[in-house]
């Protein structure tokens, strides 16, 4: 009974699995099939769709990447000195603001996005509004990871024991407490650049042609252009995506750890 | 030895919500004294502590090292070593890193800061420790290491929150021993913040005992306890019972009425008859009265390895006392007390 049971349980898993890996798998062979039509692998395999995405999207990967690094950059020293201020913040006014200030998740991108055209209109040519809202929308996933992790320690009373021995408040807060939440700045990093990577419904709105990101560039060739192309992009932005995931799984478990072990 | 005294004048602490912490505080601390700072959860003593360090602000008053006021500077530009009481060890950083973190900053060369690091290390007794990252310490390692962090900047004063606090039983009590010797060799001017008054008694020159934002007394462990100056003194430092008794004027001059028992009056105010007096006696001032004294039930009795404490009921009042383990007493027995009239405290 107890061996039924177990099946089931493995039976379940693999099918969950199957049905949630069988997109990923049509779109990998979408992205070297010939010709996308009914009868798969007809017209043969190839490359050219790779090359075609790197042809026409060359630039647009560029900017993509340039985007999300610079949103996790901004991000690295607003998100971890904002949520180090209101760590140490004793007043209850604090916790209204931090509630604010991780608003960004619950609002429609979409609204954020008007909004931004509203106040900053003259910033959309070069990528500015885009970088704005990629920093925006992805400041919660920083402030959070950070703050979170500063709770778990009383990172006060380092700062504390850091100044009696002569540091003053920048070596305190870069030599000190920065390195003792490294992993929670390294994780925040990771998903800040994966969710900047990925956003588009705020992107939409704010992209010019020569401001085109990833994800705009990727509906634009399942839209416009051929299943082909728009798969072999797929593939591009999740060999971008997946080794950042796997890091990130892996400083989430070796946080953890720390944190078990810590002083 | 250092030659630094510290004057605390007038310090007080009122919070934003109104709190007062601590009413105008007046203290001396002489050059290469141990300060202890004692008193029960909530009444100051940390936060003066946190004030000298300059760790948080004083509403009113100022602190002279060597009289210069360093009211205004802030923590790093004191030159006081804290030793905290979780320690607060840099988590990232190796036990030589900890130590020579504050000589970094002052710009000592790689040779002096290792030379210094050797030398704390061996007189702490943590040399084989001098690699590993704090995590993989017990508490009384790490305590060490803490001590060693706040000694190799050389500070003009030391500070210390209540450093055993975390620690477990025996392990403290050995510490407390370490760190009294360590400050006689060191004569290094420290105030040192304790709730347990065994810790204070072991390691202070003097002790200020604090309640309520108040300095009660300041004096040696010995004059604290044997001539407390506040009821509560005499019963936060050590075991004692609270008496209280009637004025009886006769020809030899004033006796105490105790209801359980009529003792000669040896204190220092002028009492009318019939005054009433509350007066305060040590479990080790009441011993076994072969022939004299009063009679008393004992209640119960506790082997406390070196001796018994014994609870009897006198009169109605219930009494604690100490007996060495050597004497034969039983719950149950009717025993003859004395009391020792000259330990006897009146406040």
């Amino acid at each position: 009974m107890q061996k039924v049971g177990k099946i089931s349980v493995y039976f379940l898993i693999g099918l969950v699995s199957v049905f949630m890996i069988l997109p990923l798998f049509f779109t990998i062979i979408g992205s070297v099939t010939g010709y996308w039509g009914t009868e798969l692998f007809s017209s043969g395999w190839t490359f050219k769709w790779y090359k075609e995405v790197f042809h026409f999207y060359g630039d647009t990967i560029l900017f993509t990447l340039t985007i999300s690094l610079l949103t996790v950059v901004i991000n690295i020293f607003l998100g971890t000195m904002t949520a180090y201020q209101f760590y140490k913040s004793r007043r209850r006014i604090m916790r209204i603001f931090e509630e604010i200030l991780t608003l960004p998740i619950s609002i429609p991108a979409v609204a954020i996005a008007l909004a931004l055209i509203q106040t900053y209109a003259l910033l959309r040519g070069a990528g500015g509004l885009i970088l704005i809202g990629h920093v925006i929308v992805t400041f919660p996933l920083m402030f959070r990871t950070v703050i979170g992790t500063l709770r778990t320690k009383n990172f006060i009373a380092l700062e504390e024991s850091a100044a009696s021995l002569g540091a003053g408040p920048f070596y305190r807060f870069f030599k000190v407490i920065v390195p003792s939440i490294k992993s929670a700045i390294i994780s925040g990093s990771m998903l800040v650049f994966l969710l900047s990577l990925g956003e588009f419904n705020m992107t939409f709105f704010l992209y010019t042609p020569l401001t085109e990101t990833l994800p705009v560039g990727l509906y634009e060739a399942y839209a416009s252009l051929r299943i082909e192309i728009g798969s072999a992009f797929t593939v591009v932005f999740l060999i971008l995506a997946i080794p950042l995931m796997y890091f990130l799984h892996r400083s989430n478990q070796s946080s953890t750890f720390t944190r078990n072990g810590g002083v | 030895m250092s030659n630094v005294h510290i004057h605390i004048n007038n310090v007080t602490k009122i919070y934003p919500n109104g709190t007062q912490a601590l009413e105008p505080i007046n203290l001396k601390i002489e050059t290469g004294e141990v300060l202890v700072l004692l008193g029960p959860s909530g009444c100051g003593k940390s936060t003066l502590l946190r004030i000298i360090a300059g760790l948080e602000k004083a509403s009113a008053g100022s602190i002279l090292i060597n009289g210069q006021d360093v009211s205004g500077l802030p923590p790093e530009k004191r030159g006081i070593g804290v030793v905290f009481q979780q320690y607060a060890l840099f988590p990232t950083m190796t036990v030589a890193e900890n130590i020579a973190f504050g000589m970094k900053l002052r710009k000592k060369s790689k040779q002096e800061q290792n030379e210094k690091v050797n030398e704390l290390l061996k007189m702490m007794n943590i040399e084989e420790l001098r690699d590993r990252k704090p995590s993989q310490l017990s508490g009384g390692q790490q305590q060490r290491v803490a001590v060693a962090r706040a000694l190799a900047i050389e500070p003009k004063v030391l500070l210390m929150d209540e450093p055993l606090t975390a620690l477990d039983a025996k392990l403290k009590e050995y510490l407390r021993i370490e760190l009294a010797q360590l400050f006689r060799k060191l004569q290094i001017t420290t105030i040192y913040v304790t709730h347990d008054q065994v810790e204070a008694m072991a390691i202070a020159d003097r002790i200020a005992v604090m309640d309520k934002g108040v300095v009660e007394q300041v004096a040696t462990a010995k004059e604290i306890y044997h001539h407390p100056h506040s009821p509560f003194v005499a019963q936060f430092v050590g075991q004692v019972n609270r008496l209280n008794g009637i004025i009886r004027k006769n020809e030899s001059g004033l006796s105490v009425d105790f209801g359980f028992y009529q003792m000669t009056y040896h204190g220092q105010n002028e009492l009318a008859d019939n005054a009433e007096v509350e007066a305060f006696l040590r479990p080790e001032d009441i011993s076994v009265g072969n022939g004299e004294g009063f009679d008393a039930d004992v209640q119960d009795v506790i082997f406390l390895g070196e001796r018994f404490r014994v609870i009897v009921e006198a009169g109605g009042k219930n009494l604690i006392m100490d007996v060495p383990n050597d004497v034969v007493i039983n719950k149950g027995d009717r025993v003859q007390l004395k009391v020792l009239e000259h330990k006897l405290i009146y406040t």
